[in-house]
């Protein structure tokens, strides 16, 4: 008999060790997030520049938002990239540099102490971030053309760099002045390096893989894609160029008009691909994903109105921006990250518990493995706790937006619960047949 | 179906050994999916080749879909070797679903 083999041109996945982390800290802050939404209702009816506003936002867009698409990123670099992560061990500092500086940083906002605990705190955030950059760019095969999805992935972590130098740079200017004008003036620009640069440009290049991919479609269009990525830098470029060297002006329109053409292509891609799939019936997870991206338009829409208010020194401009933010970070970026949680951790946790099992005993899916009931509970609070809120800062009122928050601290627990019994999840007794 | 094989009688018996072998992403066997390129036997030498691919080179869920199809050829041909080999040329596409998996995804 010969020896059996296997030729495997395939490489390993990354190692869930190296990726839950990020996910259980992501759905911890966005408990924590919750709870102190709803202890901020006077907060969130004033001006945006505040010490608990600054602390909700960075408490939103690190440890929320960036933990868990960096613990995402490690695990879908490889499907990105057609090659393995370059370092496990860069990716594990990369989550204790950052996790620890991201507490650090939100404490010194929220209590507003603005000399060494918000340095440390941002030159940790830093840290853990050019970690994060060198992992990825190291992991990019050298041999040969890279694809549209690399050049998302590399751009989108080279802006989250430039967000957190902007940010390291403007907590140091608290205390050693750097900049000659006001920190509003750059703040502004640091909040559209990571909104734009960051959460969308990664969204969007991981999105055109994964989103034809899990619904099977058989639609592709690099050259739309191409499109997309340019549209979005440019607009980008343009905004923060001018943005520094004179501010909001009626230009601002015109680089918000190529930024909202390059979203509008992508949606275009979306519903093409969803249109040509072969898988018909959509999960709730990807149901979630989905509507993420149309609501995507509406931060956009509430950007155009805020140049407006800007230029016209309309006072309104002060409420408009929070929304136009908490539409971006609460809305499009939550409802994902809502939705695709269930569809990527999932699939870690299974092979942790069944990877070898295959065919030996009986393993559920990985969809088998989420809570169905919780995932609907999940959309149940989520969407009007969005509605309920956004009106609530819209108008100023109060009851209004502490309902909604209440329906958002809600749809973090449920969430956590489930998030929580995934990483828990272990071979039932009795299933090994 | 779209594999090959040198030997129909016990490629038959392979593929039904192998339709046992879920993706778990999208609760379709392997068969159906597609993934299965060429199933040779040498019966002198006791081996069965098998040729697959994966929906992707860096399917996270590669590694565990090998093992099973291996593990289900180790079941369905008891005292034989398995040769399993990993090809993506042809790359894999959702044009080689049969028509059964792509009704069961359409449900």
């Amino acid at each position: 008999m010969t020896t059996p083999s296997t030729s495997n041109p395939a490489q390993k996945t990354t190692s869930w060790k190296s990726v839950t982390p990020f996910y259980g800290y992501a759905a911890l802050s966005f408990l924590f997030l919750t709870i102190l939404l709803l202890f901020s209702t006077d907060a969130l009816k004033g001006h945006f520049f505040q010490p608990r506003i600054l602390a909700l936002t960075h408490l939103a867009t690190l440890g929320w938002g960036t933990m868990i698409i960096l613990g995402a990123s490690h695990q879908l670099i490889p499907v990105m990239v057609d090659g393995s992560v370059y370092s496990e061990r860069l990716a594990r500092a990369s989550f204790w540099v950052t996790g620890i500086g991201i507490p650090i940083l939100v404490c010194s906002f929220w209590h507003f102490t603005t000399n060494w605990p918000m340095q440390l705190g941002a030159v940790l955030v830093l840290t853990g971030i050019s970690i994060f950059l060198i992992n990825v760019l190291m992991s990019i095969p050298a041999n040969k053309p890279p694809s549209i999805q690399i050049y998302f992935l590399a751009t989108a972590a080279c802006w989250l760099f430039l967000t957190a130098l902007a940010g390291a740079l403007l907590a140091f200017n608290f205390t050693y002045p750097i900049f000659s004008r006001p920190h509003l003036h750059y703040l502004r620009l640091h909040a559209h390096m990571g909104l734009g640069g960051w959460f969308l440009l990664l969204v969007i290049g991981v999105g055109s893989r994964l989103i034809p991919m899990f619904m099977i479609s058989k639609y592709t269009n690099d050259r739309l894609l191409w499109w997309v990525y340019g549209l979005i830098n440019l607009s980008l470029i343009l905004f923060i160029t001018d943005g520094f060297i004179t501010g909001i002006s009626t230009r601002s329109f015109v680089y918000l008009l190529l930024g909202f053409s390059g979203v509008l292509l992508f949606a275009n891609y979306c519903y093409k691909a969803w249109r040509k799939r072969i898988r018909k019936k959509l999960e709730v997870p990807m149901q979630f994903a989905m509507v993420a991206v149309g609501l995507l338009i509406l931060p956009l829409i509430a950007a155009s109105m805020l140049i407006f208010q800007i230029l016209t020194e309309n006072q309104f401009a002060i409420r408009l921006t929070i929304v136009y933010g908490s539409l971006f970070l609460l809305g499009w970026m939550t409802a994902l990250i809502l939705g695709m949680t269930f569809k990527t951790l999932p699939f870690i946790i299974w092979n942790k518990v069944y990877f070898g099992l295959t065919g030996k005993k009986a393993a559920p899916s990985p969809k088998d493995m989420v809570n169905a009931r919780l995932l609907q509970w999940q959309m149940a609070f989520y969407f009007p706790a969005l509605i309920l809120f956004e009106l609530g800062i819209l108008f100023s009122n109060g009851y209004l937006i502490k309902s909604g928050a209440s329906l958002f601290l809600l749809t973090a627990i449920v969430y956590n619960v489930n998030v929580g019994a995934l990483l828990m999840h272990k071979i039932k007794p009795g299933s090994n047949k | 179906m779209t594999y090959i094989s040198n030997n129909p009688g016990l490629a038959a018996r392979a593929i039904e050994s192998l339709k046992s072998v879920y993706d778990p992403e999208l609760g379709l066997n392997v068969v159906d999916l597609g993934l299965i390129y060429q199933l040779d036997f040498d019966e002198s030498n006791r081996t069965v080749y098998v040729q697959m691919t994966l929906t992707t080179r860096f399917c996270p869920m590669g590694d565990s879909i090998t093992m099973g199809v291996r593990q289900a050829m180790e079941m369905a041909f008891l005292g034989y070797a398995i040769d399993l080999q990993l090809s993506f040329e042809p790359p894999w596409t959702s044009a080689l679903i049969s028509e059964e998996g792509k009704k069961q995804l359409g449900r």
